[in-house]
């Protein structure tokens, strides 16, 4: 073999993502196609099997061979990879009878948690149904063959990766379409009559043979590009678009009258009443996507139980060791000791916020460890907040006993601090002030300490805490709650242990009746209730996130009390002012006022600005928006309750933003906590100093994927705020005309913010209080 | 229906993660010029070059047969002619970078501007001789970061447009089917 065969044949590309998919798809396959071969299902053989994997290969080879490292060098080779993705792997997938395996393959879970909602939806049906008719399919698959070979589309996907994967997964797509509607693979009954199919394949192949020909005897080299590159292997580049040209024309004709064969040998053979249509007026009528999720129902697959969520507590090993009360002191004692770390080195190390304990572990990684876990799990940093550790002794020593003031019994109070927090935030440049950080850490110590040894239960937790406020709002889109784990039992407790206490544990602090339950709001996650149940019926259930902002499962709280409004106002408004507050454009703006407002000082100018943007401006627009979508569909109640029924809607987008914010911060600056515990260290005489650690603790370069992370997200809280604002309108709606109407216009508004974010987010980040060393 | 949405953003997320990652060969010939006995053809991608990651590939092949020559080896030295203070990059080509063994690559890092590459071919058989190739390259500058992300920008459009055109066929139902009272 010459040394030019040897460099072909080992020219393969491994692209992870791809041999991961395909990887995973014969994964899938196989187990689905095991399972219903055990449940006696005939229609999938071995050669169901080979199909499968000899489509999947087909792709491989395509993609990842020396075909791929060769075609931009000889036409040939680029034409032969296009044959394998549309002649050859979608016909072979689509003889695997794929979608059945495949959704039988799946994981229980995401079977029925994603797929099977997915292929129910009304607008993926419609999809599906619009790509594999006939007609539509006959058009995609004819367009993408002539519109890539288009000399500057062919020349433009030959010199850009982008364009080029475009190219090939238009191919492939299409070409699925197309063979989807010529093999109609089971369970899909045959929708039109078969004799469509043979027009179908002949029309496609005239076509084919046009193209082909237009390659083949072209005097001229079509695609410039192959003039450019090197000749290898003699060939010349109108020789080679010759060749290309016989492949396409050979392979293609073949294989289309292979298809037309098979197809009329079915026709002849089949019952006449199969060829009308029969099962358009039967099982197809409510889709194919349907019928699929009812025969995989039918081959045996377990019914989910109706109350059977996922129970964080019934995990071994991480369930027993949450329910005990010493895992939740230990964290508890964990965090406290670093709380006394942050309170020494703010009050007494160096005044340089990103090499001093009281700079990071709050402000970057207690924030970004924070909301990613209200993001995947729940509030569990109330689980282990170190301020309610010495609640026991205060109340001891102070009695403990006296009832929270009833004209306090809301969250006007928590909101407001919530907002003198944001205050703080901007005005003391509390980020960069560790000096103030760890006098916050020592107040929130004593408040905490005074109000729980004064008042009854948790009263700091449910009326005063900021923190603890932020949480509560934020862990409305939290997956985990805490919920009977059968609802049935809780009717016939009479002891109703979780709130009032029992023999096993106190009951909740925060006055919460687990039956009554409709949301993590006020939930501080601290487990005692699950501890209390005597008949252990308290769980940590999985449900889907943003399930507790859609009117059925929110109950009335949300929507009627104008103290929550008002806190969930905050937290939307004051994500985004937070965010926007740290971009250059908005530090040049605030600069450029104080400078023109010379009778402002900073804390006062501050102050009105936060009022302004978080309060003020927020409260009008959701006047506006509701008013507008009152007015474009009249609904039941007065505008200002329309646009609190409709502030929850907004609680994903913010959120989203939260993430995205502190999670940046965490991404780019995690190893500030060994610069600064070095320093530390070094301080006390433990540790000598290492300044290279500083240096490359933080302001390093943001990889490439952290925005793409963050972007993500917020598309995440985009589609969720839409869907919750979708739910709101149609509970206060009497058609599904006026719902679209009515939610309209909060989409225009959702969709508005989402641009702001994204803005925000692009902007240069002014890392003010982060950088140590250089400039 | 929440779980629908869930699905189709998973998908979605899905769909998009496997076109970030997936990657193809392709680029531009560059240069191509012929000393002595060599050919020499250059490749670079992106196309245009920008600012950033830059892939100059290269294949050499005798003058007169045009057959692939792969005993040799090649460095690479660029010097930015608009910025003197801009350090000169060096860099030996390596056939381990190369997708299509039959070509040398080497991935350099360069700012956008005016760069003269010289191209050092040195034959390890036959007549052992160095060749010289000089040629320019105009990097140009960074895209926008707006272009890098707008597919994950766009992303949300894909599950809006799917529920939308659900909810639209819906009043479209509803409008053809008398209420019932």
């Amino acid at each position: 073999m010459s040394s030019d065969w040897q460099a072909f044949w080992i020219s393969w590309r491994f692209d992870f993502g791809l041999s991961l998919l395909i990887f995973l798809s014969s994964l899938i396959y196989l187990r689905g196609w095991l399972r219903l071969r055990r449940r006696g299902a005939g229609q999938f053989g071995p050669w169901q099997l080979a199909a499968m994997l000899g489509g999947l290969w087909a792709v491989y080879i395509a993609l990842q061979s020396p075909l791929e490292a060769f075609s931009s060098l000889l036409l040939q080779i680029h034409m032969l990879q296009h044959l394998l993705l549309m002649f050859i792997a979608p016909p072979l997938l689509w003889l695997a009878k794929p979608e059945l395996p495949l959704l039988v393959g799946l994981p229980r879970v995401l079977r029925r948690s994603v797929v099977a909602p997915l292929l129910r939806d009304e607008g993926v049906r419609m999809l599906t149904r619009g790509l594999t008719h006939p007609v539509i399919a006959w058009l995609l698959f004819v367009a993408a063959t002539w519109i890539w070979h288009l000399p500057a589309l062919y020349t433009r996907a030959l010199t850009s990766t982008f364009w080029h994967e475009a190219e090939h997964a238009t191919f492939f797509l299409a070409a699925l379409c197309f063979w989807h509607v010529v093999i109609a693979p089971y369970p899909h009954t045959r929708r039109e009559t078969r004799w469509i199919v043979l027009p179908f394949l002949l029309l496609a192949g005239l076509q084919g043979t046009a193209l082909s020909a237009l390659l083949t005897f072209s005097d001229r080299v079509l695609y410039s590009h192959y003039l450019a590159v090197p000749r290898i292997w003699n060939t010349v580049p109108l020789d080679d678009q010759a060749v290309a040209g016989a492949l396409m024309w050979a392979c293609g004709s073949l294989i289309y009258l292979v298809a037309l064969s098979l197809v009329a040998v079915e026709i002849w053979n089949a019952p006449q009443v199969a060829l009308i249509g029969a099962g358009a007026k039967g099982t197809l009528r409510t889709g194919p996507s349907l019928e699929v999720i009812r025969q995989s129902e039918t081959f045996g697959t377990r019914p989910l139980a109706k109350n059977a969520r996922w129970d964080l507590l019934s995990v071994p090993g991480i369930g027993n060791l949450l329910r005990q009360a010493a895992t939740r002191r230990t964290l508890q004692v964990f965090l406290l000791g670093a709380a006394g770390l942050i309170v020494l080195d703010g009050l007494w190390g160096p005044q340089i916020s990103p090499i001093n304990l009281a700079g990071v572990l709050p402000w970057i990684h207690w924030r970004g460890v924070l909301v990613i876990g209200l993001l995947v799990a729940g509030n569990f940093f109330c689980l282990a907040c170190p301020f309610t550790l010495p609640r026991n002794l205060a109340k001891r020593l102070l009695g403990g006993n006296h009832p929270w003031p009833a004209f306090l019994r809301s969250k006007w109070l928590a909101a407001g601090l919530l907002v003198f927090f944001f205050w703080a935030y901007e005005a003391l440049a509390l980020w960069d002030s560790p000096w103030w950080t760890a006098w916050i850490v020592v107040t929130y110590f004593a408040a905490s300490f005074a109000i729980d040894g004064f008042f009854r239960g948790a009263s700091f937790c449910k009326y005063v805490c900021p923190i603890g406020q932020f949480q509560f709002a934020a862990s409305l889109i939290s997956p985990l709650q805490i919920a009977p784990r059968d609802a049935q039992l809780c009717t016939t407790c009479t002891t109703h242990d979780c709130i009032r206490g029992g023999p096993q544990g106190p009951g909740c602090q925060t006055e919460l009746f687990v039956p009554q339950k409709t949301s993590n709001l006020d939930c501080t996650f601290c487990l005692d209730c699950v501890r209390a149940c005597p008949k252990d019926n308290v769980g940590l259930l999985a449900f889907l996130p943003a399930s507790q902002l859609t009117p059925t499962a929110s109950g009335t709280r949300l929507v009627q009390r104008n103290d929550l409004a008002a806190l969930l106002l905050v937290f939307c408004s004051a994500a985004f002012v937070n965010a926007a507050w740290m971009i250059a454009p908005v530090v040049a703006l605030e600069q450029a006022l104080l400078q023109s407002l010379t009778f402002f000082n900073r804390p006062l100018f501050v102050g009105l600005g936060i009022v302004l943007t978080a309060l003020v401006l927020p409260a009008l627009g959701l006047l506006a928006v509701a008013a507008l979508s009152n007015t474009m569909a009249p609904q039941k109640e007065s505008v200002a309750a329309l646009a609190r029924r409709y502030l929850p809607a907004l609680v994903p987008l913010s959120f989203a933003l939260w993430c995205a914010h502190y999670a940046f911060h965490l991404l780019t600056s995690a190893g500030t906590i060994f610069a600064a515990g070095n320093r530390m260290l070094a301080d006390w005489q433990f540790a000598s100093l290492s300044e290279a650690a500083a240096a490359c603790a933080c302001c390093g370069e943001v990889a490439g994927w952290i925005l793409p992370v963050e972007i993500l997200l917020l598309d995440g809280g985009l589609c969720l705020s839409l869907f919750v604002a979708y739910r709101i309108a149609e509970g206060q709606s009497h058609s599904s005309a006026a719902t679209l109407r009515a939610w309209m216009p909060w989409a225009v508004l959702l969709i508005g913010l989402f641009a702001a974010t994204v803005w925000i987010l692009m902007q240069p980040m002014q890392m003010r209080g982060t950088l140590v060393l250089g400039g | 229906m929440l779980l629908r949405l869930w699905s189709l953003l998973f998908f979605g997320a899905s769909l998009c993660c496997l076109s970030a990652v997936a990657r193809g060969d392709g680029g531009a010939v560059v240069f191509s010029g012929e000393s002595g006995p060599l050919r020499v053809t250059v490749f670079v991608e992106p196309v245009p070059p920008r600012a950033g990651s830059v892939d100059l590939s290269l294949l050499v092949q005798d003058t007169t047969s045009l057959e692939v020559i792969e005993t040799y080896t090649a460095l690479l030295r660029l010097t930015n002619t608009d910025d003197t203070t801009i350090e000169e990059i060096e860099a030996s080509m390596s056939r381990a970078v190369a997708t299509n063994r039959l070509f040398q690559a080497a991935a350099l890092e360069l700012s956008a501007g005016s760069w003269q590459v010289t191209l050092d071919v040195d034959q390890v058989e036959g007549d052992r001789s160095e060749h010289t190739f000089i040629f320019p390259l105009q990097v140009v500058p960074p895209q926008a970061r707006f272009w890098d992300v707008l597919i994950w920008i766009l992303l949300p459009a894909i599950p809006l447009l799917l529920f939308l055109a659900g909810r639209i066929r819906r009043v479209a139902i509803d409008m053809q089917e008398p209420s019932v009272t």
